[in-house]
């Protein structure tokens, strides 16, 4: 296992009282796989894999569990620590390549920037065909053009190759993808899911997959894990999740997707009865 | 019935470079011609630039259009009188895609759903509550949230007081502008239901504007395919999905991630 997360806990403070956004999760991730978590806003998907890269910040804090990647604790290791590993072993791709890329610099010098960080022993010449290399890969139009552009000439699905081949320049061993594909129109998204299976098949990387599309889950996932307000309701290969859900609400998530040949058309979609605390139901863990 | 007919409308935008720079043209709506009939839902998809939004917004009245007609009920809208204008904005109204920035957050709830009214009718204010309060209980909103803000609401509420708030001046024709896109997949369908049930209840007509086929196959009756301004197919559900004939739709109906072991 590359990932073990073990009954983390992650809580943020207010002057009232305690949110606990992240309760008692555990999950793992194999070499070489994609586990996604799936869940609605506020289930806390995100704030695990923000716990994961080390970047919870005041008034949250991690209040208990275990990160282990490759064997060490994330959580008890110091901020110099995880600044060298954060870029270089785990990377991160944000939902939003408009607001993840710094406006007032150039495509090239922010890509540049993490080889400057993380890989020292090159020199600029050596970086500048890295860069190329990395903008090839992950089949951007005229690499040596878009180097020397400014975010804001890119379209959105460009940023998110940019996003993508600064997470990629360090061959991460865990590529953590928080909601990639949710801003970019379905065509641009079928082709950025296709350029991560590519790379994951190349380079061997684990995907940590967040997403609240149970339609990109199904085309991507080996694993699945289901979170909701903060607990892990259930886990299972996508194959078991999708052809025989066991939790409630994965039912009633699953369900609440129209989904050509499973639910006629034009009839009432099931929802999710948000007067019902499905936590009371037992989790589902295969 | 068709209530609107619309023929070679077309928007173009002038846009500079720089300041000598001689204007580009960007054809956001190419001469596209279509017709909405009673009571049906009627979907436009495409991706972001098609031109799905610049429709919508011609059709509100929104923006001016660079060519075309759009008649409603057999008279060209773009050349209503004031008075035709109010009476026009009665019977059309639209819900937009972001329940966060579409409503004034400075505004209470009941005041938000009865904007129309004090625009577009001479009723006096206890009449103007009175319907209000009717309007919030169908589309399931609570009487006391009547004097509650925005902010106090979650998504799917807010997308309830926006359905409210179009529905008020009871409309013949409702332009839905991706209005669930911006929602978790549970609250979607709570939304879907709801537009559907109204839609009954009302014989409502949707112009339903969206860039997911799932949803628009869900709820559709006839679909149109916008592509870079133009309209590249147009037919009914059933034949969209089992037989696309332009290139593009094959492309776009590919690309919907599916759930299928």
């Amino acid at each position: 296992m590359l990932l073990h997360v073990k009954n983390l806990v992650t809580c943020f403070y207010s002057d009232e009282d305690v949110n606990r956004a992240v309760d008692d999760v555990s999950f793992s991730i194999p070499e070489g796989k994609t586990v996604c978590i799936v869940g609605e806003s506020g289930s806390g998907k995100s704030i695990t894999s923000l716990s994961i890269m080390g970047l919870i910040e005041k008034p949250g804090k991690i209040e208990g569990g275990e990160i282990l990647f490759e064997g060490v604790d994330l959580v008890q290791s110091s901020p110099k620590y995880m600044r060298s590993i954060r870029g270089s072993k785990i990377a991160i791709i944000f939902q939003e390549p408009m607001t993840s890329l710094n406006p007032s610099y150039t495509v090239g010098y922010q890509l540049d920037e993490v080889l400057r960080l993380h890989q020292k022993h090159l020199d600029k010449k050596a970086r500048y065909e890295k860069v190329i290399e990395a903008l090839k890969l992950v089949g951007m139009p005229y690499p040596e053009e878009k180097y020397n552009e400014y975010p804001f000439k890119l379209s959105g699905g460009q940023r998110q190759r940019v996003m993508i081949a600064m997470a990629m320049t360090c061959e991460p061993k865990l590529l953590i993808a928080d909601e990639p594909t949710t801003a970019l129109d379905v065509t641009i998204q079928a082709q950025v899911l296709e350029l991560m299976a590519k790379l994951q098949h190349e380079k061997g990387t684990s995907i940590l997959f967040i997403t609240h599309d149970l339609g990109v889950v199904a085309g991507i996932a080996d694993e699945v894990v289901v979170m909701y307000r903060g607990h892990v309701v259930e886990k299972a290969s996508a194959k078991e999740l999708f052809t025989d859900p066991r939790h409630p609400y994965t039912k009633a998530l699953l369900n609440s997707i129209p989904t050509p040949g499973r639910v006629k058309r034009k009839s009432r979609l099931e929802t999710v009865d948000e007067s019902i605390d499905y936590l009371q139901f037992p989790k589902e863990i295969r | 019935m068709t209530l609107f007919e619309i023929k070679n409308l077309q928007k173009h935008y002038e846009v500079k470079k720089s300041l000598f720079a001689k204007p580009s043209l960007i054809k956001a709506v190419n001469e596209i011609s279509f017709e909405v009939k009673k009571g049906e839902i009627l979907s436009i998809v495409g991706e972001s630039g098609c031109g799905k939004s610049t429709t919508a917004k011609l059709l509100m009245i929104i923006e001016k259009p660079t060519g075309g007609e759009i008649f409603f009920e057999g008279k060209d809208i773009t050349k209503f009188s004031e008075a035709e204008l109010k009476e026009y904005r009665k019977k059309v109204q639209i819900i937009f895609q972001d329940p966060y920035s579409s409503l004034n957050p400075r505004w209470k709830v009941g005041k938000i759903i009865a904007e129309p009214l004090l625009l577009n009718s001479d009723l006096n204010d206890k009449q103007i509550k009175e319907k209000v309060l009717a309007i919030m209980q169908k589309v399931g909103l609570k009487k006391e949230w009547y004097e509650r803000y925005p902010h106090q609401f979650s998504g799917g509420q807010r997308q309830r007081i926006g359905i409210a708030r179009a529905l008020v001046v009871e409309p013949e024709v409702i332009i839905c502008d991706e209005p669930v896109s911006a929602l978790d997949v549970s609250i979607q369908a709570q939304v879907l239901n709801l537009l559907l049930d109204l839609q009954e209840e009302f014989n409502l007509t949707y112009l339903f504007i969206s860039h997911d086929l799932s949803v628009v196959e869900h709820i559709s009756d006839r679909i149109i395919v916008m592509y870079f301004g133009d309209i590249v197919e147009s037919s009914d559900v059933d034949s969209l999905f089992t037989n696309p004939t332009h290139e593009y739709t094959q492309t776009l109906l590919k690309a919907i991630p599916k759930i299928a072991f």
